[in-house]
């Protein structure tokens, strides 16, 4: 367990200068990009001699005036010291407008995680137990289809059928405010199109994880006992097989993070990337890099969940 | 592969100092049929063979001008004059599919040869010479998988003005090196410890020879299923973009015809238009997945028993 520590403490380690390198990146790109927040806030204004001066302040209070190096440096100084700044459009701390939409994403997150492992698990480890049949054949077309369509469009087709057509779910938005009942009818479509498009990978990935260890030495020697099929496959071998599976989590969030812009905006479901999208509109610097670092965190700690947990489940990995 | 055919039949002429690249030549020739026997892979060739000509030759299969608005034909349900209806500006949704799929297949390729470049001739080098070399290479694609692509192209895109087919290529084959480095990478680590890599050494092949001339044509069979796969993954990336609205406006594509028929709203009224452009989508991505599967189980070699 310590060698377990050690390796964590290292690991994490290693996260400082990849944060660093892909928040310059990123930095870089939206602060060289033409436009500026600026030319977004004046646009709706004529511009007179206060507007002027208004906007020479607030260039001069942004910082906007400095040098990209010492912006970034700035920026940098401030996140060490727990501080992601102001939004330059709402004034508000973007930790708090960052930590206010991000319940709805995870909320979502989770909801459709759950339910592409629900139905993968079973559907991958029917598929191979029974490898070659017709269900094999079916469940296999399934997850390649499934993996082939555009979230997008499934969320614009469920839209159509279950929500215009035949009225068993609202369109969009969701919100504790509209009742519990409410708000969990409008998780329905949103959850299921983003679990969908989960769902044949992760499928595949448990038929082949099941396969592999069906063909291991000590699953011959469980059947050469006389061990009914059964008991091999549930006891001996789904053990073994889940294990990828289920420490797959990991990436897979970042998976689901990306895909939640796309279904967050078809649904215009208020979360974290339906904000990403209109920050960005916006040219709001501190939004926009506040976000992008608390999403780079969460994927660094969600891979090395993934390698902790697999280390975790099998005792055959040590650090 | 037709070389391939030809050197089989001759097999028996051929002289014993060209057995290697005999065996080559039929190694691939075995891939080969394999792969014309798998059903569900030669369905997504032909698929992807049929995207291509339609891609080619859109000028003339696409019965109106893709571009040209009508704004007295607005929501047209399917009929024979349009095969597919007509969008919320008068737009032919068919001929539009048609020359969609030119955009569509560009990007891919782009992409998947930009991030194949990229990605073999790192993983070929990390591979090789191991060390130090391995190790950067390798904590860059870690870093590389750690980027939240999706946020980037969305930073990169809705901030820059410029958005053709080239920007957009260019960054997601930038992001998407990663897979190709890996998977070569840990081919290549068990293909140097063969004894014809020893050989040619002791024959005094330096390094890029060795590599391109004997690493390398082992690992086509892996870098062409990579590369049919991620086509399938580029182009629904690509597509999403282009939904957003962060694709080239004056492009026709299948992202930016669905972004179209979303934002017109009532799509109860006229399904058709978010319907066939997202079946387009899902059919070349489908055909990439299974041509890359067919071509996967044709290459393994395992299964030639």
């Amino acid at each position: 367990m310590a060698k377990l520590y050690e390796y964590i403490v290292r690991r994490a380690l290693t996260f400082i200068p990849l944060i660093i390198i892909i928040t310059l990146v990123v930095f870089t790109l939206t602060h060289i990009a033409p436009g500026d927040p600026m030319s977004y806030m004046f646009s709706q204004m004529q511009m007179g001699e206060r507007e002027a001066e208004l906007r020479r302040i607030y260039t001069e209070k942004w910082g906007l005036d400095k040098p990209i190096w010492e912006q970034y440096l700035i920026w940098l100084w401030n996140v060490v010291r727990g501080d992601l700044g102001y939004s330059f459009h709402i004034g508000r701390p973007v930790a708090e407008l960052v930590l206010e939409r991000v319940p709805k994403t995870v909320e979502l997150a989770v909801a459709s995680l759950f339910l592409g492992w629900a139905l993968s698990i079973p559907l991958g480890v029917l598929s191979a137990v029974k490898k070659d049949s017709i269900v094999d054949r079916l469940v296999t077309s399934f997850s390649v289809t499934a993996n082939s369509m555009p979230t997008f469009w499934i969320g614009i087709v469920m839209i159509i059928i279950f929500a215009l057509y035949l009225g068993w779910f609202p369109t969009s938005g969701a919100g504790l405010d509209l009742g519990v009942v409410e708000h969990l009818r409008s998780l329905v479509l949103p959850t299921i199109v983003l679990g969908l498009s989960r769902l044949g990978m992760l499928t595949r990935l448990t038929r082949n994880s099941v396969l592999e260890v069906l063909n291991e030495d000590y699953i011959l020697t469980a059947r050469a006992k006389g061990l009914k099929e059964h008991v091999v496959v549930y006891k001996h071998a789904l053990r073994n097989a889940l294990l990828p599976v289920v420490t797959i989590l990991g990436l897979e969030l970042a998976f689901v993070l990306s895909g939640a812009v796309l279904v967050e905006t078809v649904f215009a479901w208020p979360g974290m990337g339906q904000f990403f999208v209109i920050s960005a509109h916006r040219r709001d610097y501190p939004t926009l890099m506040g976000i992008n670092f608390m999403a780079c965190v969460t994927i660094l700690v969600a891979m090395l969940i993934t390698d902790v947990s697999y280390a975790l489940l099998d005792p055959r990995i040590r650090y | 592969m037709m070389c391939g055919l030809e050197s089989m039949n001759e097999a028996p002429k051929h002289l014993a100092t060209e057995d290697k690249l005999e065996r080559r030549v039929s190694y691939y020739y075995v891939a080969f049929r394999m792969f014309l026997r798998h059903k569900p892979g030669m369905i997504g060739l032909f698929v992807v063979a049929l995207t291509l000509f339609s891609a080619v030759f859109a000028n003339i299969i696409a019965p109106y001008d893709p571009y040209g608005l009508d704004p007295p034909l607005r929501f047209r349900p399917p009929s024979l004059a349009h095969l597919m209806g007509t969008d919320n500006l008068g737009a032919d949704v068919f001929s539009r599919i048609i020359y969609g799929s030119r955009y569509s297949l560009a990007v891919a390729l782009l992409v998947v040869t930009i991030s194949m470049s990229i990605g073999v001739t790192l993983g070929l080098i990390s591979g090789y010479y191991g060390g130090i070399i391995d190790e950067i290479v390798m904590r860059s694609t870690d870093a590389f998988m750690a980027i939240p692509a999706f946020f980037l192209y969305l930073v990169a895109l809705s901030l820059w003005d410029v958005r053709g087919v080239w920007v957009i290529s260019i960054m997601m084959g930038i992001v998407m090196w990663p897979t190709f480095a890996k998977v070569i990478r840990s081919e290549v680590l068990s293909l140097k410890e063969r004894p014809f890599v020893d050989a040619a050494r002791a024959m005094g092949a330096n390094d890029l020879r060795i590599i391109t001339r004997y690493i390398l044509p082992n690992l086509w069979g892996s870098i062409i299923i990579i590369a049919s796969l991620r086509m399938a993954t580029a182009i629904l990336t690509e597509t999403g973009l282009n939904f957003l609205g962060l694709g080239d406006p004056t492009i026709c594509s299948w992202g930016g015809m669905l972004n179209r028929a979303h934002w017109a709203g009532a799509q109860l009224e006229y399904w058709w238009a978010p319907t066939f452009p997202g079946l387009s989508i899902t059919a070349v991505t489908w055909a990439f997945n299974l041509m890359g599967d067919g071509l996967r189980d044709a290459f393994d070699v395992k299964s030639w028993r």
